[in-house]
């Protein structure tokens, strides 16, 4: 008869148990320190990939540097432009903000994520998946280097009559520009290649520190080469283009909400009333071709290929670069036909029925302002880098 | 004779049964071991590549914001270098009264865009120098060092916005070319505040072990605070080392001149491991990265 033990002690079972325990705690244990040890490396990889779109974005601002986005703003903290989620390529998405800090001082706070983090689930960003990147980037606005060392630069002849006179001393052109300096040292009235000439006669007059400047740097260059800047470069970046013999009246227009409409091409600003609409449009304006100005004002920086002629009452605030020659006539009631800084390379001023006032006024406040409202923006010249927390 | 109620076994059966349980014993030991060896095996080799990636990630950090031709390397070595660290970050929120003031210039900043630890009593800092507004060409950086009374406190700006108010000892006489005039330091000028550092091999009194080292320098007392150990151990005397390159990518000593930095780290696992293998025996791992870091705020012209 087969036995059966009904009581049998064996202790296999229990010592297989215990070791199959320990060894799947070690097991376990050096899983999960190694899931971790991937993670991590996985996320330091995302982290630099984010670190490198959020610097590569950067350059690309400057590269693209949008006036009407950026100098059109108002100080911190006033105003501050919100940069949405944008995608950068296939390589992952930035997002963050542009502080104006002052006239020519921006900060770029952004912050870059890879595609992956970016993509993720809410579980996988729970759990810490991904990087995220945020810098600091400093940016000057990058002023043209014009040598506007008085009221005007020509390589040719200047002769004035009647009552006109072109004046070095550094004037804020209106009440309504109230955020300029207090006047700088007075200018040359006119700075001129040594063999040029002035000739007055009337009352027309010349007055500046000095009056008449014969320097033999003016050149060819000191009207098409500005700094890192040229003729071209500015031409080409040009608001408003005209192409052609053209004579135009130009005034500030603004739309039925009371925005100024930037998209009428006769609208360049309003110099005489900045805390207008248009009081911060500073177009640069590029003229292909002879042109005459007659009523009423315009502001930035002209361009004028060929001869540029003001006629009547207007008036011009900031930087006017003419190839040809300039003629000024008329006057009406207003103070000046120029505010700023005027350069023409083969110049014949007659003026003619001028009541009395000047006609090109160095003005410093609104040179800088042109330059400002027109500039683009570059990294600053040290310390534009940094990372935030 | 019936058989129910027979206990025990024959030696025999015991003897086998011993046998088995050896075997079974012998072999559960040698799993265990082993996992343990590897469990410790791979908790060295990640502590080993942490300090690594450590090392990666800290360095480069820091050497990025140097502005080496701003003077922020003082001084540089294979296995030192003694540099200003950038900490703070901040904008001035009105403009400071210049024209002759250089002790206690009075900076207010927007606590909206401070970033980094709070602004203390002696901390040192750099202001920004606008000069001409026309021109890039003198812009610059001063320095100064907060005053410690007044301390730092929160303080409105002109506009209403929250501020910090503290006071600023500049640099005196002024650094050459800057005017001390008014304007100079615009309203809306940033300001970075640092922290002068050391960074250098190192080998620890306690242990013998190498490390990468951190002294601070303490303002309070004019004097660096006393190395200690911030990532290791490192391989031995060759385990950092720093290469200077200048923009042309040539070898310098210069410290305004370096526009790049190589590092190489070369650390080990902080305990011996096990060997795999049937040689056995204990081995010290060793791992290492080397990484290029361009100085990214360096004068562009």
């Amino acid at each position: 008869m087969r036995q059966v033990w009904r009581n049998e002690r064996g202790m296999a079972l229990a010592v297989a148990i215990f070791a199959l325990v320990v060894v799947g705690a070690l097991v376990a244990g050096a899983l999960f320190l190694g899931t971790q040890e991937q993670r991590v490396g996985e996320n330091q990889y995302r982290l630099g990939q984010s670190f490198g779109i959020a610097e590569a974005v950067a350059p690309e601002f400057m590269r693209q540097w949008n006036t009407d986005s950026f100098n059109a703003r108002r100080f911190y903290p006033t105003d501050t432009v919100k940069l949405g989620n944008r995608s950068y390529g296939a390589r992952g998405w930035y997002t963050g903000y542009v502080f104006k800090l002052n006239r020519n001082l921006y900060l770029f706070d952004l912050t870059g994520s890879d595609t992956t983090t970016r993509s993720g689930s809410l579980a996988f960003r729970r759990r810490g998946g991904g990087g995220r990147s945020r810098l600091g980037i400093l940016a000057r606005i990058r002023p043209l280097q014009i040598p506007a060392h008085a009221s005007l630069t020509t390589q040719g002849n200047v002769t004035l009559s009647g009552n006109a006179a072109v004046d070095g001393t550094d004037q804020i052109p209106n009440p309504s520009w109230t955020t300029c300096a207090p006047p700088d040292t007075t200018k040359a009235g006119i700075r001129m290649a040594p063999t040029g000439t002035v000739n007055t006669s009337g009352n027309a007059y010349v007055e500046g520190d000095p009056p008449v400047l014969k320097d033999p740097t003016v050149a060819d260059s000191t009207f098409n080469v500005f700094g890192d800047v040229t003729y071209a470069d500015l031409a080409n970046r040009a608001n408003i283009r005209f192409v052609g013999s053209q004579n135009l009246s130009t005034a500030p227009v603004t739309t039925p909400t009371g925005q100024c409409d930037r998209t009428v091409k006769t609208n360049w600003g309003d110099g005489l009333n900045r805390a207008g609409a248009c009081g911060n449009y500073f177009p640069i304006i590029h003229i292909a071709g002879d042109v005459t100005l007659n009523n009423v004002q315009g502001q930035g920086v002209l361009l004028v290929d060929g001869d540029l002629w003001v006629q009547g009452s207007y008036e011009f605030f900031g930087v006017v670069i003419v190839k040809g020659r300039l003629r000024t006539s008329g006057g009406g009631t207003s103070v000046a036909h120029f505010w700023g800084a005027v350069m023409a390379q083969n110049v014949d001023i007659e003026l003619n029925n001028i009541s009395g006032n000047a006609t090109l006024n160095y003005s410093k406040c609104a040179i800088i302002q042109a330059l400002e409202w027109t500039g683009l923006g570059a990294m600053m010249r040290s310390r534009s880098f940094m990372a935030l927390n | 004779m019936h058989p129910v109620g027979r206990r025990g076994f024959t030696l025999i059966e015991l003897l086998v049964a011993l046998v088995l349980l050896g075997i079974v014993t012998v072999g559960i030991y040698r799993v265990l071991v082993s996992n343990q060896r590897m469990y410790h095996a791979q908790t060295q080799r990640i502590e080993l590549q942490q300090n690594i990636r450590a090392a990666a990630t800290i360095l480069p950090a820091e050497f990025r914001e140097l502005a080496a031709s701003e003077g922020d390397i003082y001084a540089l070595s294979a296995t030192d270098i003694r540099m200003r660290a950038m900490r703070q970050f901040g904008v001035l929120c009105q403009e400071p009264i210049l024209g002759g003031l250089l002790s206690g210039l009075p900076v207010i900043v927007f606590q909206g865009l401070h970033n980094g630890p709070p602004i203390e009593g002696g901390d040192s800092v750099l202001l920004y120098y606008e000069g001409d507004e026309g021109s890039r060409n003198d812009d610059a950086w001063w320095p100064g060092r907060v005053r410690s009374l007044p301390s730092p406190a929160a303080a409105p700006c002109p506009n209403g916005s929250s501020g910090i108010a503290f006071q600023v000892d500049l640099q005196n006489p002024p650094p050459a070319g800057m005017l001390n005039r008014a304007g100079a330091i615009p309203r809306g000028g940033p300001m970075r505040g640092f922290q002068a550092v050391r960074y250098a091999l190192y080998q620890s009194p306690t242990d013998n072990l190498w490390y990468l080292g951190l002294d601070v320098f303490s303002p309070a007392t004019n004097a660096w605070s006393g190395i200690q150990p911030l990532v290791g151990p490192l391989s031995g005397s060759g385990g950092l080392t720093f290469a200077y390159f200048d923009a042309n990518g040539v070898v310098t000593a210069t410290p305004a001149s370096v526009a790049l930095i190589e590092i190489r780290v070369r650390a080990r696992t902080p305990k011996p491991i096990q060997r795999s293998g049937t040689g056995g025996g204990l081995a010290t791992p060793v791992d290492s990265i080397v990484t290029r870091v361009a100085l990214r705020n360096n004068r562009r012209f």
